[in-house]
């Protein structure tokens, strides 16, 4: 299939990542879950653990996030840690 | 006429002055393009949190179905906290007093209202002023710098938050120093909660698929956009700190080069009178022996 998604990282302090990926692993409240490109619209709350993002230029990308949110609309991922750091 | 000694030591402790501040006015210039750096970095944030705030309200994310301590208007108030950010420093002109001008407004009117004030003050400046003021408060902080953090504004608004949802306070306000651009910056007085209730219009009214459920995203979210605001209150009034610095030093600069010019005219004068009386002097004193 087709078609990348645009993703955006971003910690209170300042934009982390912004680029397109492929695919995006991070772990919610109940469990983990994926995005592939033409997900629908999704809201969800982030917990502790790993996000990964495949991304097009850099291969995986990986950083472990406390609490936050990610937002899933047309193909435009925002994921908005309350705390991250880079693993 | 002040004598010639007196007025060259005045030049000299005039234009040593003039150093001083004019290095602070360098070193305030360097450190506000820093900070006006910072909040361009955490409006972004900012502006998604809000956004997504929006989408949920369309989304039939019911806030006020779930019993949501964060949402709850009380009718009556008894007793309101008020966050006071201020400087750890002087030297900025009225950057302190304009603030604290505002936030002494405020408690005089709720307490006029029969309100008392939980008042958390953040700078020495402020805690100063109130302890000046012989006034209670409620907590000190004196970390933030020109470089707060995230997690220290978590620190510090998450025991006013608690305090909030267990009902022993009925509102949080906040009074900063607002960052409009760089040749505008003032006072602002901002309610955080109870929250103001305008979300009716939903954004876009998309179907959202919410994960897990809405109450659990609600419950997270609006602690994390209050303590949002927070920090980028804080991030602003330190921007606007140094802007605010800037300007009296330059201020001070310019004074002091002023007096400088003043006072080395007045030197030049009175050197040259001196020597004029001399010559007369002498002229006198050869026409007399001649």
């Amino acid at each position: 299939m087709a078609g990348s998604l645009h993703c955006q990282l971003l910690s209170p302090e300042g934009s982390v990542f912004d680029g397109q990926v492929s695919f995006v692993e991070a772990h919610a409240l109940d469990g983990r879950v994926g995005i592939l490109p033409n997900h629908a619209p999704l809201i969800t709350a982030l917990g502790d653990g790993p996000l990964m993002l495949r991304t097009e230029s850099e291969g995986e990308k990986r950083w472990t996030i406390r609490g936050g949110f990610m937002e899933v609309l047309d193909n435009h991922i925002s994921i908005l840690a309350e705390g991250l750091q880079e693993s | 006429m002040a004598n010639a000694r007196e007025l060259k030591n005045k030049i000299r402790s005039v234009s040593n002055t003039k150093k001083i501040t004019r290095t602070m006015e360098m070193i305030s210039t360097a450190k506000a393009v820093v900070c006006q750096k910072r909040i361009e970095k955490t409006q972004p944030y900012g502006d998604k949190l809000s956004e997504i705030l929006k989408d949920l309200g369309g989304a039939g994310g019911d806030a006020e179905s779930g019993e949501f301590p964060l949402l709850r208007v009380p009718e009556t108030s008894r007793r309101e906290a008020l966050l006071v950010v201020t400087a750890n420093r002087g030297l900025c002109g009225g950057y302190n007093t304009n603030v604290l001008k505002l936030a002494e407004k405020f408690i005089r009117e709720k307490n006029n209202e029969g309100i008392e004030v939980d008042v958390y003050v953040a700078g020495k400046k402020g805690i100063a002023r109130f302890r000046y003021l012989d006034m209670e408060v409620a907590g000190k902080f004196m970390q933030f710098e020109d470089r707060p953090t995230f997690d220290e504004a978590e620190e510090v608004f998450e025991p006013v938050m608690n305090d909030f949802e267990k009902g022993k306070i009925d509102g949080i306000s906040l009074v900063f120093t607002h960052y409009d651009s760089s040749s505008r910056q003032s006072p602002q007085l901002r309610q955080l909660l109870p929250l103001a209730v305008s979300e009716e219009e939903g954004g876009g009214g998309k179907d959202f698929i919410l994960e897990p459920d809405p109450e659990m995203i609600w419950g997270r979210l609006l602690p994390l956009s209050l303590k949002m605001q927070f920090f980028q209150a804080l991030v602003e009034a330190a921007a606007s700190e140094q802007i605010a610095r800037r300007i009296a030093m330059k201020n001070a600069t310019d004074n002091a080069e002023e007096m400088a010019k003043t006072y080395t005219q007045l030197y030049n004068r009175t050197r040259q009178a001196s020597i004029t009386q001399e010559i007369l002097e002498v002229i006198g004193g050869v026409e007399v022996m001649g």
